[in-house]
C-alpha cells in the first residue's frame, strides 16, 4: 500500500528523499519495461527518463500540484511519455548546450571558482521549491513562460516572468549574503 | 549606465537558446565593451550551473536509488528462479521415486512366479470354458480369465490359486489376499505373503513367512531367504 501523497510531501519538505524509494520499487521496472518495449528506447535513455520523472513527480508533490493518485503508475508513465517526447522535440531542436554558450563567450576568462561554485549551488538549495522549478524549467529545461504557467498552474506568462525575476533577485542576494558571511 | 529589461530579457534568451544569428552577433560587441553586461551574463550562466549541478546531485541520489530498486528486483528474481528449480528438482525426485519400484515391489517381482498349469489340467476333459480361461491366464490375459474362473463350476484349490494369481495380475492384492488367506495350502500361504510384500504389509508378510519356515518342507528355504531381504 502506498504513502498518502501528504506523507511523501511531509518526507520531502524535512529533506527525506528515502521515501521515493517505495516509487522506485513500485513503478521502476514497469516505466522502463514500457519505454523500452513500447517507445524504443535504449535501456540508459528509458532509466534516465524514468529517473528524470521521478524528480519532476517530486517537484509535483512538493509544489502541492497534486493531491491525490488513483494510479501511481499510469501518472509516473504519463510524466514518462512527456518527458521522452519533450527530448526528442529537444533533440530536433538541437538546443545548444550551456558549456556552448559559455565557450562562444567567455573563451578563455570564465574559470571556476570552486568556492564561489559552493555559494552559488548552497543558494540555490536555499530556495523554496517553487522558485527552484521555475528557475529550473526556464534556464534548464528551456520550457517558455506559458508553457511553465501551464505546469505549475500559474496564472499567465506574465505572472511567471515576475516570479522568475523574483526568485533570480533572491537568489542573487543570497549569494550575496554568503559571500559576506 | 544600468541595464534594461530589454538587457535581461536579451541574456535570458541567449542562455535558453532564444537569440537569432543577428542578435547573437551585435551580443558579442556588447560583452567585450559593457563590463556591467558582461557580469549579468555571467551571473546568468552562475545560476544556470547551479540549477544543473542540483539536477544532477538529485538525478544521482535518485539513480542510485534506482540501482538499489533494481538489485532488489534481480535478487528476488534469482531467489525465485532458485525457488522454481529447487521445487522442479523436488518434483522430479517425487516423479522418479513414485515411477522407480519400491523395495518391497522389487522384491515382490524377485520372488514372484505366476502359478503354473499343470499339463493334465487342459485337454479334452476339461470345461471349454476353462481352457479359454487356461490360454487367456498363460499370455497373461488375466482380466479375460478372471470371470472364467470365477464362473466355473470348478471349486478346486488351484482354480481358486489361479483366481488369486490373476488378482494380483489386475492389481488388486487385497482381493487376492482373500483369496489365498481362505486356502489351506503351503502354496496358497506363499502366494498370501508374497501379496502381503505387494500391499507393503511387511508384518503380515513376516508372520506368514515364519509360520511356512517352520513347517513347510518345500517353501523353508525361500521363506527364510525372504525373510532376509524384508529385514529392515
Amino acid at each position: 500500500m502506498f504513502s498518502k501523497i501528504d506523507d511523501i510531501r511531509k518526507a520531502l519538505l524535512a529533506g527525506d528523499n528515502s521515501c521515493l524509494q517505495q516509487v522506485f520499487d513500485q513503478c521502476g521496472n514497469y516505466c522502463i519495461k514500457t519505454l523500452k518495449d513500447k517507445y524504443k528506447c535504449s535501456k540508459e535513455d528509458a532509466e534516465d527518463i524514468f529517473i528524470d520523472s521521478i524528480i519532476i513527480f517530486r517537484e509535483n508533490v512538493l509544489n502541492n500540484k497534486l493531491q491525490v493518485i488513483t494510479s501511481l503508475k499510469g501518472y509516473l508513465l504519463g510524466i514518462c511519455v512527456n518527458k521522452y517526447k519533450e527530448q526528442l522535440f529537444k533533440e530536433n531542436r538541437q538546443l545548444k548546450h550551456l558549456d556552448e554558450i559559455v565557450q562562444n563567450w567567455y573563451p578563455e576568462e570564465y574559470e571556476e571558482d570552486d568556492s564561489l561554485k559552493i555559494i552559488n549551488n548552497k543558494a540555490f538549495s536555499k530556495l523554496s521549491i517553487h522558485c527552484q522549478t521555475i528557475l529550473k524549467y526556464f534556464y534548464v529545461e528551456k520550457i517558455s513562460m506559458a508553457e511553465i504557467a501551464d505546469h505549475l498552474n500559474l496564472a499567465n506568462a506574465n505572472s511567471v516572468k515576475v516570479t522568475k525575476a523574483r526568485c533570480y533577485k533572491k537568489w542573487k542576494d543570497l549569494v550575496e549574503k554568503l559571500k559576506s558571511n | 549606465m544600468g541595464l534594461t529589461e530589454k538587457d535581461y530579457q536579451l541574456i535570458d534568451d541567449l542562455i535558453t537558446d532564444r537569440l537569432n544569428e543577428s542578435a547573437y552577433t551585435s551580443l558579442k560587441e556588447r560583452v567585450a565593451q559593457d563590463p556591467e553586461f558582461a557580469d549579468e551574463l555571467r551571473r546568468k550562466i552562475d545560476l544556470t550551473k547551479a540549477i544543473e549541478a542540483s539536477h544532477h546531485e538529485l538525478k544521482a541520489e535518485f539513480g542510485s536509488m534506482l540501482g538499489n530498486s533494481m538489485k532488489r528486483k534481480n535478487s528476488k528474481r534469482v531467489l525465485l528462479r532458485i525457488a522454481a528449480t529447487v521445487t522442479l528438482l523436488l518434483i522430479a525426485t517425487l516423479f522418479l521415486w513414485q515411477a522407480s519400484p519400491s523395495k518391497n515391489e522389487r522384491v515382490f517381482a524377485a520372488y514372484f512366479k505366476q502359478y503354473p498349469i499343470p499339463a493334465n489340467l487342459r485337454g479334452e476333459n476339461v470345461e471349454t470354458n476353462l481352457n479359454e480361461g487356461f490360454m487367456a491366464y498363460e499370455t497373461q490375459n488375466f482380466s479375460k480369465a478372471l470371470p472364467i474362473f470365477n464362473n466355473s463350476d470348478d471349486n478346486s484349490v488351484s482354480i481358486k490359486m489361479y483366481i488369486g494369481n490373476c488378482y494380483l495380475g489386475i492389481d488388486r492384492p487385497e482381493k487376492a489376499a482373500e483369496v489365498f488367506s481362505s486356502l489351506d495350502s503351503e502354496e496358497a500361504q506363499w502366494y498370501l505373503a508374497l501379496t502381503y510384500v505387494k500391499m507393503n504389509q511387511i508384518n503380515e508378510a513376516r508372520e506368514v513367512l515364519e509360520a511356512l519356515e517352520i513347517k513347510s518342507e518345500i517353501y523353508r528355504a525361500k521363506a527364510k531367504e525372504l525373510l532376509v531381504d524384508l529385514a529392515p
